[in-house]
């Protein structure tokens, strides 16, 4: 038995898929593996509902600022991390003045966190950490094998030392 | 992590959302569990900083689930408290339990 070509209702579209462009430019400021892959899945779940509840405009705006709002944050507590583990390793000079040794290689499992990213965000972030390492050893009298979080960061800004 | 670090308040909060959810928590479900909770919207970018900086303290673990469709063939992230997570979490309330004590006159004016 032939069903009615008319009273047939045509299978609901795709759901359209998140601006591409931007989705590459979230996924290359994120650590590789799980956490991108469920980060970027995560966007693209939300930003299918929004898609098919209210403008597809609007759910491409949310994710854009969705884009800039995790990449730029992923970055920064990036460069945070570099500059903690910079200043976790041993220094060359026993002088309360930190040297740059911005060019060794890291050697610890962090250090392989942040370089599994995109060149360009690797080298952004290795260009912020170079001006935060050199503002720190300006200005703040680092002892030897000092470890700074993140907290020690926004407790220094907090007190106006850098 | 030291022995003596202190949990800062929202990873206490991201901790104690997943213990709330269970097995099923993931970052946004963690994400409106604690919207819910603090009665306000929450940045994506600070649940998620978090749970990869508990993670790396060893408080957390998490693991891949089963590829979607609707994410794109993407898998969910499925965290879960370590054992650490707990006694991190048990210290945390005992140094708190330690200043609230005897200021129940003083709080309830």
């Amino acid at each position: 038995m032939n069903a009615d070509p008319a009273s047939v209702t045509p299978p609901p579209p795709p759901p359209p898929p998140p601006p591409r462009f931007a989705a590459r430019c979230l996924a290359a400021c994120l650590p590789t593996g799980l956490i991108r892959d469920s980060l970027l899945g995560d966007l693209q779940q939300e930003f299918t509902r929004r898609a098919r509840t209210c403008n597809q405009a609007r759910a491409v705006a949310w994710y854009w600022r969705q884009v800039w709002a995790l990449g730029s944050r992923y970055l920064w507590e990036r460069t945070l991390q570099r500059v903690s583990l910079r200043h976790s390793r041993p220094q060359r000079r026993s002088s309360t003045t930190a040297t740059c040794n911005c060019s060794a290689p890291g050697d610890s499992e962090r250090e392989t966190f942040f370089c599994q990213t995109h060149p360009w965000v690797h080298l952004s972030s290795r260009l912020l950490c170079h001006g935060l390492h050199h503002a720190v050893a300006v200005k703040v009298p680092l002892q030897q094998h000092t470890r700074m979080s993140s907290n020690d960061f926004h407790l220094l800004s907090h007190a106006g030392q850098f | 992590m030291p022995p003596d670090s202190i949990l800062g308040t929202f990873e206490q909060l991201v901790l104690l959302s997943i213990l709330q959810i269970g097995e099923d928590a993931y970052p946004p479900l963690i994400l409106d569990k604690l919207e819910e909770g603090m009665g306000r919207s929450l940045s994506r970018g600070s649940v998620y900083v978090t749970l990869d900086r508990l993670e790396r303290k060893g408080l957390l673990r998490s693991k891949a689930g089963d590829p979607e469709p609707d994410r794109g063939g993407r898998p969910k992230r499925y965290v879960a408290v370590t054992k650490e997570g707990i006694t991190a979490l048990r210290r945390a309330r005992n140094s708190l339990m330690v200043f609230w004590d005897g200021l129940d006159a003083v709080l309830e004016k």
